[in-house]
């Protein structure tokens, strides 16, 4: 049979990816009785079939990526600047480059870590406060061409929407400290690990504030806000660190347990798997018509509707409007133009340098727990504004997060094959990996998540040598850590070494500084902002309502709308958790009366 | 076929085929003994009981013959059991022959079977690269592979489709994702590796890998890290010992399901659970206890069959052969 067209009844709201974020939408807006289509381009995994009973496998998960989609069909090219060619990124190696997008129903929450934690008041005002309490000057000299604004509304704007967001997606902790107001988690935190306590009680003897690490694994059943019944986490250890393991007990959130079943229940969702969005249509006024996707069968769908919420992750929905002619694209060369601009690393300054050290008196069982970071410590001392930056050279700082194992779980590929050597050879690199899961010294390696703000010379755009499989560009990231993610990386591993030494650790010491060929470390994972936030229409691409200021009947939301793109707390989810009931306010807002919201 | 019903099934037959054995042999045996008898039993009594002796005697070899031959048949029909069981766990898909010796040294060279336990010849790492090599791993199947090919490492400037670029191309991680840009399967770049590995442990020793020394060995494989052979014209030697280095330690560290982690012998060394938790051989133990104890337990480890046969969820299960 010939692939055909097929044409739609106009439905309300029409949702691209069904990942975190759209599931909140969709559970939102189809409570309030509006009918929903929502397109995602893999299956529907069963975590009790799928998950339970395959998953506990290191090569099919963390490197031939059994659960993920699959590179074959699409990629994206990476560069440091502009006046590079870009590479594609053609496999998933376990050195990194992995871009583990999302596949399937819950989308890339499937096999993240689930490391939670909110941002803090300071993230949201990052560029005024810093010109308040340092001068304009001291922002330029830390980082140089930044590109940071301040968010649309405030850490006290958002709180509520935390609050929603919390109690849906199951966060455990008690709180985060005197750094986050009003922070008292809906779960209790998970056990600590023995390093885990020793963090704790060596960093308040420093004087800082630890909190035990928030994560999105249950830590006890319990029933969310969506009437939801989640497991809890069995500390078994297949979990996030490098492989990201998917939940084989729904205990790790994500859309497809905690949100998208009661969309469903509503009956006001049709949810259509295996459905590939490529275009959006827009008429004169710029104003999304219809979604265009292909079907299992290749058939090319035509989907009306009077919102769209672009539920895709990073790059994927930069690419999706950039495709349809939709937003004002970035151009570097002028510093005009807002979609694609500003993209910044979440993670990654991880890599810029740490401090090692080992532990005598702490040993332990390195495969159980692992998961989030889950059993051990954190502080937000050294992060954002908390400590007076006078007199240093950088903004921000980062989260200090001590506890648990290194790797976590079963993660052989840590021990060997981050990058190939010649050490890796012989009987000598043999004995020295013997008994590592079951340590009697436990090996530490802190690393801080070093500042990464955005500047004027990154941003996203269109490939133009290389395209996916059915001939459309890929996306091309033109992204690199600037010296503030460097000099904070330098400051910051000098606490820690007093903080080691503090825990009794022998052998402390500062890792090398990064070296120039690792400056494309473990992206595009982790990528933040380039379709961003604000107050602005031409710095940003959606208002404050998470609605875009040139097509006002596109919503979004995620990491990708991170205006600061930073990363000096926790992994993306849990801070673009907010955005996702902000999106749905304001598509239920705009559904009841059209136009700009405000 | 459940392995309960194969033993059944054999049992069967090596209790029958024996039953015809038997039965032609007290045929003959009972004209010979008849016959004789007939001429002697009334004139000889002596001889009479001698024949009677040698009749018994007769019978009892016959017996004994008859259990060798059951005993013979049994054995062979387990020699064609076990020579099937070899062909199923050590048959190759893709390494031609001369691919195998050279690939089996080059794993044992990197793994080496010592004082510290198994390496890489116990653990079978050979099979586990010769299935990778024939499935999605060879033939790049989840691989990006689109033009154009451009090779990293370039300083610039250089030209891609009439755009020039002044600074060349990024500086890539080695081993990661951008770095294999070969246009070829990772199939055929194994074997341009191992042809020119070989060409050049015969340029620099005069002889083959697989005949050289350990320090030898271990030299030529540095030697490709470094990229000095000159023997290597279609892919870098050291984007090779990459892929060699990873290979082997996967095949030795990543579950037996997949060819090699054979007995498990890899996560014995590092001391690694697989898929038992404490629970699955009856220890009862609890992973929350295991958590926050700063008492290392080394667990008897389990792979993914196996812990699929234990638990027996519906769907599965089963295991064996079907």
């Amino acid at each position: 049979m010939m692939s055909q067209v097929i044409q739609h009844e106009e439905t309300d709201l029409v949702i691209l990816g069904m990942g975190a974020m759209s599931g909140t939408v969709a559970v939102e807006v189809a409570k309030a009785g509006y009918k929903v289509v929502g397109l995602e381009r893999g299956p529907y995994w069963d975590f009790n079939s799928d998950y339970f009973y395959t998953k506990y496998d290191e090569w099919g998960i963390g490197y031939m990526r059994k659960f993920d989609h699959s590179l074959s069909n699409s990629t994206a090219t990476v560069r440091n600047n502009r006046f590079q060619f870009a590479m594609p990124v053609r496999r998933n190696t376990p050195v990194g480059q992995i871009i583990s997008e999302g596949f399937g129903v819950g989308g890339m929450a499937q096999h993240y870590g689930g490391l939670m934690g909110r941002f803090a008041p300071w993230v949201y005002k990052m560029r005024s406060a810093t010109i308040d309490r340092y001068g304009e000057a001291f922002l330029e000299a830390a980082v140089p061409h930044n590109d940071i604004q301040d968010w649309p509304m405030t850490y006290e704007d958002y709180l509520p929407y935390y609050k929603q967001w919390e109690a849906m997606w199951g966060i455990t902790g008690t709180n985060q400290g005197p750094f986050m107001p009003d922070s008292d988690y809906p779960l209790p935190p998970p056990p600590v690990t023995p390093v885990g306590a020793l963090f704790r009680d060596s960093a308040e003897a420093l004087g800082y504030h630890p909190f035990p690490t928030p994560t999105s694994l249950a830590s006890q059943p319990f029933t969310n806000t969506y009437g939801e019944k989640v497991n809890a986490c069995v500390y078994d250890g297949w979990c996030g660190a490098a492989c990201n393991y998917a939940c084989e007990m729904g205990a790790k959130a994500n859309s497809a347990y905690r949100t998208v079943p009661a969309a469903l229940r509503t009956g006001n969702l049709d949810l259509r798997l295996n459905c590939t969005v490529f275009r959006l249509d827009t008429d004169e006024s710029k104003k999304v018509t219809a979604a265009r996707y292909l079907d299992a069968q290749g058939n090319i769908h035509v989907q009306p509707g009077k919102v769209f919420f672009n539920g895709l992750w990073g790059f994927n929905l930069i690419r999706l409007m950039l495709l349809s002619g939709i937003g004002n694209p970035y151009n570097p060369a002028s510093i005009e133009g807002s979609l694609g601009r500003g993209p910044a690393m979440g993670a990654g300054g991880a890599a810029v340098r740490g401090v090692t050290g080992t532990l005598d008196n702490v040993g332990g069982n390195s495969y159980p727990a692992g998961n989030a970071l889950g059993g051990g410590y954190a502080m937000l001392d050294l992060a954002d504004d908390n400590f007076d930056h006078t007199g240093l050279d950088f903004i921000g700082g980062a989260y200090v997060i001590v506890g648990s194992y290194l790797g976590g779980g079963p993660n052989n590929f840590g021990l060997y094959a981050r990058a190939p050597s010649p050490n890796m050879m012989g009987s000598a690199f043999k004995s020295s990996i013997k008994d590592t899961f079951l340590p009697q010294k436990l090996p530490l390696n802190i690393r801080p998540n070093g500042m990464w703000p955005p500047t004027t010379d990154w941003f996203i755009d269109l490939d133009p040598h290389y395209v996916d499989k059915y001939g459309d560009p890929e996306p091309r990231l033109t992204l690199d850590w600037g010296m503030n993610t460097v000099k904070a990386a330098n400051y910051l591993a000098q606490k820690y070494v007093e903080i080691l030494q503090r825990m009794g650790a022998s052998n402390v010491k500062l890792t090398d500084p990064v070296l120039t060929e690792d400056h494309m470390f473990a992206w595009p994972a982790h990528i933040r902002g380039g379709a961003r936030i604000g107050s602005d229409p031409k710095t940003s691409v959606f208002n404050k309502w998470q609605q875009c200021w040139t097509s006002e009947n596109l919503f979004a939301a995620g990491e990708v709308t991170d205006p600061v793109g930073d990363n000096t707390t926790t992994g993306g989810t849990h801070p673009a958790g907010p955005g996702s009931y902000v999106a749905a306010e304001g598509i239920k807002k705009y559904l009841t009366s059209p136009g700009s919201l405000t | 076929m459940s392995t309960s019903e194969k033993d059944e099934k054999k049992t069967a037959s090596t209790k029958k085929e024996p039953d015809i054995g038997r039965r032609n042999f007290i045929k003959y045996a009972g004209v010979g003994a008849a016959g004789f008898a007939v001429a002697t039993v009334i004139e000889f009594p002596l001889l009479n009981n001698q024949v009677q002796q040698g009749n018994q005697q007769i019978t009892e070899l016959n017996t004994k013959v008859s259990q060798l031959t059951s005993q013979a048949q049994q054995s062979q029909s387990q020699i064609q059991d076990l020579s099937l069981q070899v062909n199923m766990d050590k048959g190759f898909i893709t390494l031609g022959f001369d691919e195998q010796v050279l690939v089996e040294a080059i794993a044992e060279t990197i793994i080496p079977t010592d004082a510290a336990g198994p390496g890489a010849k116990e653990a079978g790492v050979i099979y586990f690269i010769d299935r990778q090599l024939s499935g999605d791993y060879g033939k790049n199947a989840n691989m990006y592979m689109r033009s154009p090919f451009i090779m990293p490492g370039q300083s610039g400037p250089i030209t891609v489709d009439g755009i020039t670029y002044p600074q060349g191309t990024p500086p890539v991680p080695y081993h990661s994702g951008t770095q294999y840009q070969y246009s070829i399967p990772l199939r055929e770049f194994w074997r341009a590796g191992l042809k020119a590995t070989q060409a050049y442990s015969q340029s620099a020793y005069g002889a083959k890998l697989e005949t050289l020394g350990n320090d030898q060995r271990l030299q030529i494989l540095k030697d490709l890290y470094d990229n000095k052979p000159a023997t290597f014209n279609e892919i870098r030697s050291r984007d090779f010992f990459g892929e060699l280095i990873f290979m082997t330690w996967s095949g030795f560290l990543m579950d037996p399901l997949y060819g090699g982690n054979r007995g498990m012998v890899g996560w014995k060394l590092v001391g690694f659970n697989g898929t038992n938790y404490g629970q699955l051989y009856g220890e009862g133990l609890d992973t929350k206890n295991l958590m926050v104890s700063n008492k290392p337990v080394r667990l008897q480890p389990a792979s993914l069959g196996q812990w699929q046969n234990l638990v027996g969820l519906p769907g599965g299960g089963q295991g064996g052969d079907t």
